[in-house]
């Protein structure tokens, strides 16, 4: 998977890692070389101890005063050692050493070497052995110490070490994770407010942290322009409807006005509604904005106006119309494409009601729309193939019976369903709409 | 009866114009959104008939500017744009009846009648006063007596608006005004002439003179 933050935490993490793999190598060598220095120094003084305890019999032997030699090298393998050899062989070796014996070289006097080496019980040994000259005699002095506490000291250092730089590893790339997913919130905040432009709530985003204004603002540029040429485009195709309906005006005038055999007439008029149908259906089509188009559609503030205009479209036949209980809430429907489609469908009802029209809106997965009259009705058989037809033509009505024809064509746009069937209530037609809402990916 | 004809297509104007004057109208015409507007107010239509796109000034702002000066003739709004969005927006400015294009005439003459009957205060499709019965379409008057007569076109117009006044005093220009269009000879003699055609077809009775006033048509002959 392609992940900015996988990216970002792993590179942090090998980043420590390797700083923590040199610091953590680093400390530990401080750490021996200066225990290492701390035990030499250690030798040293208790060699120099020794040495003070050193004398010479009056035989000419070497002796040492065992008053003042520390306790530490008279126990059995106590891990604290002394050899002293003089150059006649004598040799003089501390009791903790028991029976053991150690490997020790001959140092001139005023030389001392440092050395590691075993030691009785296994055990490591740090050595120092030094030349010595006192009262006529040279001597080496060989000191040596066990090295396993110190060895276990550091080894409790590195464990406590490593624990604390691993915990210190963890802790900062959870938290570089949590800064990261903040920031990565104004993104998604980014993303709520995309999907709700493409609902039609919201025409432009909110700017954001400076970090991501760039895009916002690039984004916001490009809605603009779709807007921009969305409304180019239907202004576009208003005028080219408008050029195109003069002409056809005249046709359907001249053909009303022209003398001809009825039969003739009617097939002349026939072919001229047939453009006209055309012309309107792609217009509507083109023009239709679809989901996510322009202005969105509030039913409770937008229908009824469009009832007012029919009420006084209609006013002579005194119809009662009604859309009573519309919904309040903010619909992902384009409103210009729902008022018309609304129109076309209380238009037709009208020109058929006696009486009474009436319009349902409900919601609950998508948009329901329900307009009933109390016309003649439709009968059964008749309304499939008055939907594909395309209204209710018949000769009053030519050129006028679109209405359902582009209500079909909206709604197939949309996704949804019309239906046909008798109003239960008014007793004519009652055609029903469902338009589904727009569902989002993710 | 004298209507305002506002179509910036002027071939489409004189057809419109030419079925207009046969259905028995004064027709004036104009073709852009100014001389629409001044017409409008220097003369008393008995309707227009507005088209919305037009040169000069757009229908809607004409429409609006009469009505906001207290005009307040029918207009039916005869446009290609019939978006409902757009005919909901006419009619709230002002507009009585919307009509798209392309149309057939007799839509526009019903829904003209429509509108003329409704400012005149009439219920009934037939004009129908003092036993008289106006046969609108054949342009035919049915006398009390059963007897049908047959009118000419001048005849016809004067009829329909005295018929459409009844009681009222009409003073000559008036009745020039609403039968005539604005280029025709006026003189009032030409009036006289066709009210004594009128009285010879429909009976004396019916249209009284009054003298230096006008003309007045009784519902109560």
């Amino acid at each position: 998977m392609n992940s900015l933050e996988r990216r970002f935490v792993l590179g942090l993490a090998v980043t420590l890692l390797a700083v923590f793999a040199v610091l953590f190598w680093g400390s530990v060598t401080a750490v021996r070389s200066l225990s290492e220095a701390y035990v030499l120094a250690r030798l040293e003084h208790d060699a120099e101890a020794l040495v003070g305890a050193f004398w010479v019999n009056p035989r000419g032997q070497a002796r040492l005063r065992d008053g003042r030699i520390t306790p530490i090298y008279q126990q059995p393998l106590s891990g604290h050692y002394f050899i002293l050899t003089t150059a006649d062989g004598t040799l003089i070796r501390s009791r903790s050493l028991w029976d053991e014996n150690l490997d020790t070289p001959v140092v001139a006097a005023g030389q001392v070497v440092a050395y590691q080496g075993p030691g009785p019980g296994g055990q490591r040994l740090q050595l120092r052995a030094a030349g010595y000259r006192k009262g006529g005699l040279s001597f080496t002095l060989t000191v040596a110490e066990d090295l396993a506490p110190m060895a276990a000291q550091i080894r409790r250092f590195q464990i406590v070490g490593l624990s604390i730089l691993g915990l210190a590893l963890l802790a900062i790339v959870l938290i570089q994770r949590y800064v990261l997913r903040r920031g990565f919130r104004a993104l998604d905040q980014v993303k709520d407010e995309l999907r709700q432009v493409s609902a039609g709530g919201l025409a432009q985003l909110q700017m954001g942290p400076v970090e991501i204004q760039p895009l916002t603002g690039e984004l916001n540029r490009l809605l603009k322009q779709l807007q921009q040429r969305l409304q180019r485009s239907r202004q576009a195709l208003g005028n080219l409807a408008h050029a195109l309906k003069a002409p056809l005006s005249l046709l359907t005038r001249d053909l009303d006005a022209l003398d001809l055999p009825e039969r003739d007439r009617q097939r002349l008029a026939g072919q001229l509604d047939r453009i006209s149908l055309l012309i309107e259906r792609e217009l509507k089509r083109a023009r239709f904005a679809g989901e996510g188009g322009g202005q969105h559609f509030v039913p409770r503030q937008h229908v009824p106006e469009l009832l007012d205009a029919l009420r006084q479209i209609y006013r002579g036949r005194g119809l009662d119309i009604r859309g009573d209980d519309l919904p309040e809430a903010m619909l992902p429907f384009d409103y210009e494409d729902m008022l018309e489609l609304l129109g076309n469908l209380l238009d037709n009802a009208c020109k058929w009601a006696s009486r009474r029209v009436e319009l349902r809106i409900t919601l609950d997965d998508g948009m329901r729309i329900k307009v009933s009259d109390d016309g003649p009705g439709v009968p059964e058989a008749e309304r499939d193939s008055l939907l594909r037809r395309g209204g209710r033509l018949d000769e009053q009505e030519a050129g006028h019976g679109l209405g359902l024809a582009i209500v079909k064509d909206m709604v197939a746009d949309y996704g949804g369903t019309v239906e046909l069937c008798k109003s239960s209530a008014l007793g004519g037609l009652e055609v029903g709409v469902v338009l589904p809402f727009p569902r989002h990916p993710g | 009866m004298r209507l305002l004809l506002v179509e910036d297509d002027t071939r489409l104007a004189d057809g419109i114009a030419t079925d207009l004057r046969q259905a028995g109208f004064a027709v004036d015409t104009a073709t852009d959104g100014i001389d629409a507007e001044y017409l409008g107010r220097a003369q008393e239509y008995d309707a227009v008939i507005l088209d919305l796109g037009l040169p000069g000034k757009p229908g809607l702002d004409v429409l609006r500017s009469w009505r906001d000066s207290g005009l307040v003739m029918p207009v039916l709004i005869l446009t290609a744009r019939d978006a409902w969005t757009e005919r909901v927006l006419g009619l709230k400015s002002g507009a009585d009846d919307y009509l798209g294009k392309p149309f057939h005439f007799e839509e526009l003459s019903a829904r003209l009648d429509a509108l003329l009957r409704r400012s005149l205060g009439r219920a009934a499709p037939e004009l129908c006063v003092a036993g008289l019965r106006l046969d609108e379409e054949r342009q035919h008057v049915r006398r009390a007596d059963g007897v049908e007569v047959e009118l000419t076109n001048t005849e016809f117009r004067l009829l329909r608006y005295l018929m459409s006044h009844p009681d009222k005093l009409l003073s000559k220009s008036r009745l020039t005004e609403h039968v005539y269009e604005a280029d025709r000879d006026r003189d009032s003699n030409v009036l006289e002439v066709y009210v004594r055609r009128l009285r010879e077809k429909i009976g004396k009775e019916h249209i009284e003179t009054r003298r230096g006033q006008g003309y007045l048509f009784r519902s109560r002959p």
